[in-house]
């Protein structure tokens, strides 16, 4: 079993997992800096909640495709907080649900709908 | 706070974002309340919301932690399963069905036992705190009324913040169109503050009201009575109500929510204790004797003071009264429980046969449980080679698992949901539709959400537990195994296992037809007997001569007035009268000496006096000798009837017209002038028993009941009754007005209950065992039709695989049968007394074992003849 079908495994991405995989890929973040993140990527169209968020860390974390960060705590932040960054199998994975809804998307231009 | 919805989440989870996790949802929050503003209320439960949602699914997402492709949700399950489920109707609808009748019926009993032994009283205040009270006879433990100076003793000295004396009557409620019998409560003053109760209208007794017997003619309406005959409108207070045919003023009306403190007995009216009938009749006999115990007495506990400081206060109370007043306190106590729905005396024996029925409705639906694991078992084997494959492929344990389990979860639930369904309507049913009583009942069983919840999440917790053994099962083979041999693999393993649950199913299947066979003998044994004597048409109503000042010669005269009176009347085709009624229950026995007084021999003998006539009005049939005659008066020679019953325990030669008798300390002989056939004295469940009947006349007893038949067509005859006998004499109490084809059926209903519960149930487990075994069977056939066809290629014949097939089924069943045998033999011992026929009747165990032969039969016949039908060529073949 080669390691395509593992990446294809995941696909099609819910939605959240893409994004938050996505805002990973520029930096590592933590919780509240991913949602606000997310927030701004979609201008605001998706908010998600503080349970809907950490589960999809925590799920994204068992599937290997984030990991958490041990790092010295922000001298301009008073707690400590957890950080993420995407592994390279997250970067794959991502990657793949790009090319995905690409040619998703591809398919839907060529038929006549959209842009 | 926010701390305790993260408990919702697994601990892992807790311990890596726990902390991130609560400080965001504060965050989400308080900006929710900033933006949110006055819609914050809308805003801020759906955030809670969402963040125990997550909780509770992150829990799921780690039951499948170490699978990776979690993106293939929850919900892709559910498809799944939804989809393959009706790919195969027949195993989802069997599985629906058989658990919605399970949990239903279990949903059945546990609202019915609910209502009837744990609920409170509705409508009252504190009801933990009010109390049943009643006197007991020490040696015989049996709880019998209050005398009412007692009761004033008890209000006086117990431990009690209130103490109220009661006593149900019907009395007669006069209305435009005639007369109806109503229930009425006669209370001491203090009834409604007792229970807490608030009147809607109007006011409650007042201490006056306690004093001066017949002095006030006042009643407080029940809401329903307001409602029915006064349309519910504010001016009844001060209208004229006549009950009894005396006019009442009405004072007041009970509120909407209060329905008696009494299980099922909603009364009409509530009046004043010194309005009483009997009592106004007898004052004096029925407020200052001892010895007349015709109330019962409720109160309301001190706060601070619990039911056994309540008891032993009691025992204190009684102890002095049985010292002062021994010629009628001697032996007597009093005993107070909690007041409940059902009579306190009655609970125990009540309990006993509700929580026999709980038990065989629990045993039904584990049969059903076991049935359904069962199917899914068999499925779950079928799919062995998808199975294997799908594991070969990469596809974790953990996803299969979870892909099984969503399977039975769905089809628990679906059925658990079903199940609560069929129970709601069924409880919604109006009872008095089909309890054969004169009063109406009023009965709530409606299942409330707490027990349908309950019942939904207990289905659910079985589906988990009866879905993962299948599941854990089939995954847990060996690969390669499977993938070479599909025969072979974890089939032996299920196998083994579908076997167990066929043998409950069939042990639990042979207990319920034991049951309901034993059950359904003793219906048909007491019906049988039902023919003692023609009960068609025929009314009962009672009354005591004795309290209405009558001695046995003007008693007489009375008597043959009124039935010459009522015989008269077109309504009425025949009248009769006797001190004992057959099927009334509650009739005395005695010793009767057939050869004189003090001699070795004596029968344990029903007795009771009778009028002329009374053989011949309910049709009772004269064998031998003669009934009594008007010239049986008081002046004559004392003359006895016995029943064949007793002629035969009597005496050897069973000759019993012209010999002498003799019963109890009476010195008198009687001589035997006739035989009657066989009557139930004592109800009709009663085995045949022995009976003496004396003449009125010579041995007078005032406490009477009197028996007519309705002349074929008549109707409006309650009142008419009445009015009759009120009008030989106006001012005799009667009792209620009740058929005697009712009483029967009154007296065999828990029996029929109990025979028409166990053999529902024992038809539906023997069709889930049916089911199952035919499933074991044919999964059987299915597993060996390579080895059959190479068994027909050498020359067996088919009669020799059916043979087979047949046998193994018959094996099958073996073991089951055997444990449910023992089972129900030893199930019968405990309820032996309330059975006619003896839990060893072999008749019901002949039939027990021909139903399940003919069953099992039933279920192998298909595989079997699918079995014999196997070409060897395609068998060999068949992979």
């Amino acid at each position: 079993m080669g390691k395509g079908s593992e990446v294809d495994g995941f696909l099609p991405l819910k939605p959240a997992h893409y994004l938050i995989l996505l805002s990973l890929v520029e930096s590592e973040l933590h919780g509240y800096g991913l949602k606000k993140a997310i927030a701004a990527r979609t201008g605001g169209q998706v908010r998600l909640g503080a349970g809907s968020l950490y589960r999809s860390l925590a799920q994204l974390t068992d599937a290997e495709l984030i990991e958490p960060v041990d790092r010295d705590p922000d001298p301009l932040e008073d707690e400590r907080r957890s950080y993420f960054r995407i592994t390279r199998k997250g970067r794959e994975v991502a990657a793949a649900e790009t090319n995905r809804l690409a040619a998703l998307v591809a398919g839907a231009r060529a038929a006549g709908v959209g842009g | 706070m926010l701390r305790l919805l993260l408990l919702l989440y697994p601990p892992a989870f807790r311990e890596d974002f726990g902390p991130d996790a609560l400080r965001m949802l504060r965050a989400d929050l308080s900006e929710a309340r900033r933006s949110a503003g006055v819609l914050s209320p809308l805003v801020v439960p759906r955030l809670l919301a969402d963040f125990a949602l997550q909780g509770l699914l992150r829990r799921w997402d780690g039951a499948g932690a170490a699978w990776s492709g979690f993106a293939f949700g929850w919900g892709q399950d559910v498809r799944l399963a939804i989809r393959s489920s009706l790919r195969r109707p027949g195993f989802a609808l069997v599985s629906v069905v058989s658990l919605a009748i399970g949990v239903g019926v279990n949903g059945i009993m546990f609202s019915v036992t609910d209502s009837l032994f744990l609920q409170e009283i509705p409508g009252v205040d504190e009801p933990e705190r009010i109390l049943e009270i009643g006197t007991v006879q020490l040696d015989r433990d049996r709880f019998i009324g209050f005398s009412y100076p007692d009761f004033l003793d008890l209000r006086a000295h117990a431990p009690l913040d209130r103490a109220v004396f009661t006593s149900m009557e019907a009395v007669s409620l006069l209305e435009d169109d005639g007369g109806r019998l109503s229930q009425a409560m006669f209370t001491s003053t203090g009834y409604f503050e007792t229970l807490g109760v608030r009147p809607a209208l109007g006011r409650t007794f007042h201490a006056g009201e306690e004093v001066g017997v017949g002095e006030h003619p006042v009643v407080i309406l029940s809401h329903r009575t307001w409602v029915d005959r006064f349309d519910g409108r504010a001016d009844v207070l001060g209208q004229t109500l006549r009950v009894n045919r005396e006019p009442y003023t009405v004072v007041g009306v009970a509120p909407a929510d209060f329905t008696g403190h009494l299980f099922g007995l909603y009364p009409d009216l509530w009046l004043p204790l010194t309005q009483h009938p009997a009592a106004v009749s007898d004052p004096e006999r029925y407020f200052q004797s001892r010895t007349r115990s015709w109330g019962a007495v409720l109160g309301r506990m001190d706060s601070g003071t619990d039911l056994d400081e309540v008891n032993a206060a009691l025992s204190t109370i009684f102890a002095r009264l049985a010292q002062e007043y021994p010629e009628s306190n001697q032996n007597r106590g009093a005993r107070a429980a909690q007041a409940g729905m059902a009579p306190a005396d009655a609970r125990a024996p009540m309990m006993m046969t509700f929580a026999l029925i709980t038990l065989l409705t629990m045993l039904v639906l584990a049969a059903t449980c076991a049935n359904v694991a069962g199917m899914l078992l068999a499925r779950a084997s079928a799919r062995e080679q998808e199975i294997a494959i799908r594991a070969a492929l990469g596809s974790p344990r953990n996803r299969l698992v979870r892909h099984l389990m969503t399977e039975a979860m769905i089809v628990f639930g679906v059925g658990g949901a079903a199940g609560i369904g069929l129970a709601r309507s069924v409880l919604g049913i109006d009872p008095n539709r089909f309890l054969p009583v004169s009063i109406p009942i009023d009965l709530d069983f409606s299942l409330d959400g707490r027990l349908a919840l309950f019942g939904l999440l207990l289905t659910l917790g079985v589906g988990l537990v009866f879905g993962l053994m299948p599941a854990l099962n089939v995954t847990k083979q060996e690969l390669s195994s499977t993938l070479r041999d599909p025969a072979g693999g974890t089939g032996a393993r299920a196998s083994r296992l579908r076997r167990v649950f066929v043998s409950a199913q069939i042990a639990i299947t042979v207990l319920l037809l034991g049951l309901s066979g034993l059950s359904l003998r003793s219906v048909f044994a007491w019906a049988d007997l039902e023919a003692g004597f023609d009960i068609d048409d025929v009314y009962l109503v009672s009354f005591d001569l004795d309290q209405e000042g009558y001695d046995a010669e003007r008693g007489t005269v009375f008597l043959d007035d009124l039935v010459a009176h009522l015989e008269a009347q077109p309504e009425i085709s025949a009248a009769a009268v006797a001190s004992e009624m057959p099927l009334d229950g509650a009739s005395s026995a005695m010793p009767v000496w057939p050869d004189g007084q003090g001699s070795e021999r004596w029968v344990q003998s029903h007795f009771g006096s009778v009028r002329p006539g009374y053989f011949e009005m309910l049709g009772i049939g004269v064998v031998r000798g003669r009934p009594f005659t008007s010239t049986d008066g008081a002046d004559a020679g004392r003359v006895a009837v016995v029943n064949e019953a007793f002629a035969e325990a009597g005496w050897p030669d069973g000759r019993a017209v012209g010999r002498t008798i003799s019963f109890g300390l009476d010195p008198a002989t009687y001589t035997v002038v006739g035989v009657v056939e066989d009557t139930k004295a004592d109800g009709i469940t009663d085995r045949r028993a022995p009976q003496v009947f004396t003449a009125l006349a010579q041995s007078w007893v005032g406490d009477l009941h009197l028996a007519v038949r309705r002349a074929p067509g008549a109707e409006g005859f309650n009142g008419a009754l009445n009015r009759e006998i009120l009008s030989v004499d106006p001012a005799v109490a009667l009792s209620r007005v009740r058929s005697m084809e009712q009483t029967s059926r009154v007296m065999l209903l828990p029996h029929r209950l109990m025979a028409g519960t166990a053999s529902a149930l024992g038809a539906l487990a023997l069709f889930l065992s049916a089911l199952g075994l035919y499933g074991v069977i044919a999964f059987a056939v299915t597993r060996q039709t390579r080895e059959i066809g190479v068994r027909i290629a050498l020359g067996a014949g088919r009669g020799k695989v059916i043979g087979r097939v047949v046998g193994s089924g018959l094996l099958l069943a073996l073991p089951g049968t055997a444990i449910g045998l023992l089972l129900s033999l030893t199930l019968g011992q405990v309820i032996q007394g309330i059975l006619p026929v003896s839990a060893f009747d072999p008749i019901t165990y002949a039939g027990t074992m021909g139903v399940l032969v003919v069953v099992v039969l039933t279920a192998c016949l298909a595989p079997a003849l699918r079995a014999a039908s196997i070409h060897p060529m395609e068998a060999l073949r068949f992979e």
